[in-house]
């Protein structure tokens, strides 16, 4: 069931209704059912969630009186949110490893390829880790009620794909349950719309060009090009996109929360693209690995080292290749190279009389930062080094370059001058609305406008969807994550 | 609460209001008519049924075999729908082309069908691409059963075809009601009422054609896909359910012809060329000994070069004109269907159009 479908839509109908109608008091357990239920049509997923969510609860409540109570903390997020976290992920891939390389433990490979991977278990762990890591600490005291840890960590619309709302802000939200404000359900309302327009006209709408990365076989040189940038794009509207129908759900539920994606392709350096990228994600991974380690205080070389394995586990993080491994190294990579020629740089710079303010000089760096982020996906999206090395190939194929071998070039990839036309349509209201949210995301930005303005908003967004929004729009790349 | 829920509501009603037209004309339009009426409509001599959105021919045309017990019958893919009515003497005629998309369906819609609704004369068509093992692994049952009819994803369809200019509201609540479905009454094609295929404004205006020059067909052939994937053998399962038909149509008394329909001549040369087809050629032989040997007749006209790539309505779909041609051939060959085709066929080629009989 994902939010782009019927289905629903009519339960979300449904829990909104009951939520609102029940008051709140029975608010808490409308939205308890609702998770449940949600969990439920993913089948095995609910027996994993609900076990670990009532251990992580109990857990923390022992805990707060244990003797030594970081040390019980911590057995209980190696315990309860890491262990399930590596088995459902790397299991099969590492037994399927060990079988191929040393013919160890064949027979386990398939029994643990049957094991149904709980769906959103990556989302769920972070937040049970971050809550007892918070209990650790004693940011943050334990939940003495079941019903509310719960809620927040198994809050169904970011079951899915999250955002990560850390359990610490959205248990602040649950315990005087919130009011219903008109102002932040119309809201709600633009962020879902805005969303669907993401993820079912650009991000659908592009899926099949960029899926021509995978197949370098059937397309030209150049289309692998255009296949990478549309993938690019394919990505950020997916994930964005979904993310913004989360949070706009949760706003229609009466709760806040944080941007996930701030127009992350308009950032002038790639520090400042995991700054607005999946900002739910690189703020817990700051929080919870990268400042544990040392951060930035313990000198350059440390820093360094720390930056490289916070990026080398986001990239893990995304599952059991080496190239994912290879896209986080690549990212923490470029930021070492990034501050270690910093004062270059800024030498060069001065000796050309560049001016950091300067418009141009800004969409400069935007688009170099876009060009790196977009080869970084290389290694991502292709599974494997043979398909790798057949897109470079199929890139740097030698051809002439000319209009018509351009124009077969988007043709093969199913870009055609009516799709192009179409892709434009969408493609050009959203980069003007993310450039001028660019500064608070795309909620404050929505909630400043005039009315008059969010309808024109809102209605662009439902009629493109209705009249070219892909049907069958299927759930979201980070799905699998 | 009651602000946001009235402002919903007003932002919503021109949507609704769309919505609800759309589904009016979805049903006008029969697209979301239950087999069982469509069934009891296309029993008028003037039906045209042509669903857009969901594909139920094999459903509908077992559903019209069993009311029709026609005396001769086609079965087979869309490559056999042009086989119609006005070809044959025999009245009792039905075409039940579309019934048969993989080579376990022959036997199973016969069986399918109650003793007296069995024809006494068959014409099976057989595609060449049911006899490559690569095309078909054969590891799924035959099953007929209506389609379900969704009718959010029909009216999203629906909604969004207007936006690609698709829809016209005027020819909707215009059309006749032995109009059934979209395509019947956007395009003019669906099946008649001897169950074969008109392919309207697909064959009259030739910029509704999918496959111009060909070109379709021939990436088709050129990456091997789509009932064009590249075999040497023929799949010997094939052959045994083949001689399982022949068997059923003997014991019940069926005579059957059984046909290798054709490719468009400049389609068939280049497959023919690639050398990667070599199965093809092997079907005629392997197929003709089960045939004889109950009496049976079978004819392949892979190439066919009394007929043009004027006559065809893509690479591997023949039009009305070449199915006569067809016809025409086999009329002196046969045994079998000697008193049924018409003897004057040769007047029905005549006229302007390449792909209509006249």
């Amino acid at each position: 069931m994902n939010f782009t479908s019927f289905y629903f839509a009519l339960f979300f109908i449904g829990v909104f209704a009951a939520y609102w109608a029940f008051g709140k008091r029975l608010a808490p357990y409308v939205l308890f059912l609702a998770n449940v239920f949600f969990c439920l049509t993913f089948k095995a997923s609910v027996i994993f969630i609900a076990a670990d969510a009532a251990l992580v609860w109990a857990a923390a409540l022992l805990a707060h009186k244990a003797k030594h109570k970081r040390l019980v903390y911590g057995g209980a997020i190696a315990l309860l949110c890491v262990t399930p976290l590596a088995f459902f992920k790397y299991s099969a891939a590492l037994c399927g490893f060990f079988a191929d390389s040393f013919n160890i433990g064949i027979s386990l490979v398939p029994a643990l390829e049957k094991i149904a991977v709980p769906v959103g278990i990556s989302y769920f762990c972070f937040k049970c880790i971050s809550y007892l890591a918070d209990c650790a600490k004693g940011s943050l005291a334990p939940c003495p009620g079941f019903v509310k840890l719960f809620n927040s960590l198994a809050f169904f619309p970011e079951q899915l794909s999250g955002p990560i709302t850390r359990p610490a802000q959205r248990l602040a939200q649950l315990e005087s349950m919130p009011l219903f404000s008109c102002e932040l359900a119309v809201k709600g309302c633009g962020r879902i719309l805005y969303g669907m327009l993401l993820k079912q006209c650009i991000a659908e709408g592009l899926a099949p060009a960029a899926g021509f990365l995978l197949t370098p076989e059937l397309a030209l040189n150049y289309s692998m090009l255009i296949a990478l940038f549309a993938y690019s794009v394919q990505i950020f509207a997916d994930f964005a996109g979904y993310s913004q129908m989360a949070i706009g759900l949760s706003n229609l539920l009466g709760f806040e929360t944080p941007e996930n994606f701030i127009s992350p392709y308009f950032s002038k350096s790639i520090k400042e693209f995991w700054r607005r990228w999946h900002i739910s994600l690189s703020s817990f991974l700051k929080d919870y690995i990268y400042i544990p380690l040392g951060g930035s205080r313990c000198g350059r070389l440390r820093k360094y080292f720390n930056l490289i394995i916070t990026f080398l586990i986001s990239g893990i993080w995304h599952g059991a290749s080496l190239g994912f491994a290879v896209w986080g190294l690549l990212h923490g990579a470029y930021q070492c190279l990034s501050d270690l020629t910093l004062n270059l740089r800024t030498k060069i710079k001065a000796a050309l009389h560049i001016n950091d303010k300067n418009a141009f000089y800004k969409v400069f760096q935007c688009l170099i930062v876009f060009f790196i982020v977009t080869l970084l996906w290389l290694p991502f999206t292709v599974p494997s080094w043979q398909q790798l090395s057949a897109v470079f190939q199929k890139l740097f194929a030698p051809s002439a370059f000319t209009l018509q071998h351009l124009k077969e070039c988007f043709t093969i990839i199913g870009l055609k001058p009516a799709n192009l036309m179409q892709l434009a349509l969408f493609t050009a209201p959203v980069f003007y609305i993310e450039f001028a949210s660019r500064k608070t995301g795309f909620g404050q930005w929505f909630s400043a406008q005039k009315s008059i303005v969010k309808i024109i908003i809102m209605y662009f967004c439902l009629l493109c969807v209705m009249f070219f929004g892909a049907l069958s729009g299927g759930n979201s790349i980070y799905f699998k994550f | 609460m009651k602000r946001f829920l009235k402002a919903l509501v007003l932002f919503l009603l021109p949507v609704a209001l769309l919505c609800g037209l759309c589904f009016f004309a979805l049903i006008k339009s029969g697209e979301l008519q239950p087999l069982e009426t469509a069934v009891n409509i296309s029993q008028n001599p003037d039906v045209l049924y042509g669903l857009a959105y969901r594909n139920d021919a094999e459903s509908y045309k077992l559903a019209m075999a069993q009311k029709k017990s026609a005396q001769l019958m086609v079965i087979g893919t869309s490559r056999s729908m042009q086989l119609g009515q006005e070809l044959f003497l025999q009245n009792s005629f039905y075409n039940a082309g579309g019934a048969a998309p993989k080579i376990e369906y022959f036997e199973y819609f016969l069986q399918s069908l109650p003793k007296a609704a069995l024809p006494k004369k068959l014409i099976i068509v057989l595609d060449q691409n049911f006899f490559n093992p690569v095309w078909d692994s054969h590891d799924t049952k035959p099953q007929i059963s209506a389609n379900k009819i969704n009718t959010v994803p029909f009216l999203q369809r629906f909604i969004q075809d207007i936006a690609r200019g698709k829809i016209n509201f005027a020819k909707i609540f215009s059309a006749s009601p032995s109009q059934l479905g979209l395509s019947a009454i956007i395009n003019g094609s669906g099946y008649a009422f001897d169950g074969s295929y008109v392919y309207g404004t697909m064959q009259t205006n030739p910029n509704y054609n999918t496959d111009k020059d060909f070109a379709e067909t021939l990436a088709k052939i050129n990456q091997g896909k789509q009932r064009f994937e590249y075999g040497s053998e023929v799949c010997p399962v094939c052959i045994s359910t083949i001689k399982a038909l022949t068997g059923f149509c003997s014991e019940n008394g069926i005579q059957l012809v059984g046909i290798i329909p054709p490719y468009a001549p400049s389609v068939w040369q280049k497959m023919n060329e690639s050398g990667n087809y070599l199965y093809i050629p092997k079907i005629y032989s392997e197929l003709s000994p089960l045939f004889e040997e109950k009496g049976f007749e079978l004819y392949d006209y892979t190439d066919f070069s009394l007929s043009n790539d004027e006559e065809y309505i893509d690479g591997y779909h023949g039009s009305d004109k070449t199915y006569c041609r067809i016809m025409l051939d086999m009329l002196p060959k046969t045994k079998i269907l000697a008193k049924e085709i018409k003897p004057d066929l040769q007047s029905l080629l005549g006229g302007g159009s390449p792909h209509e009989l006249s």
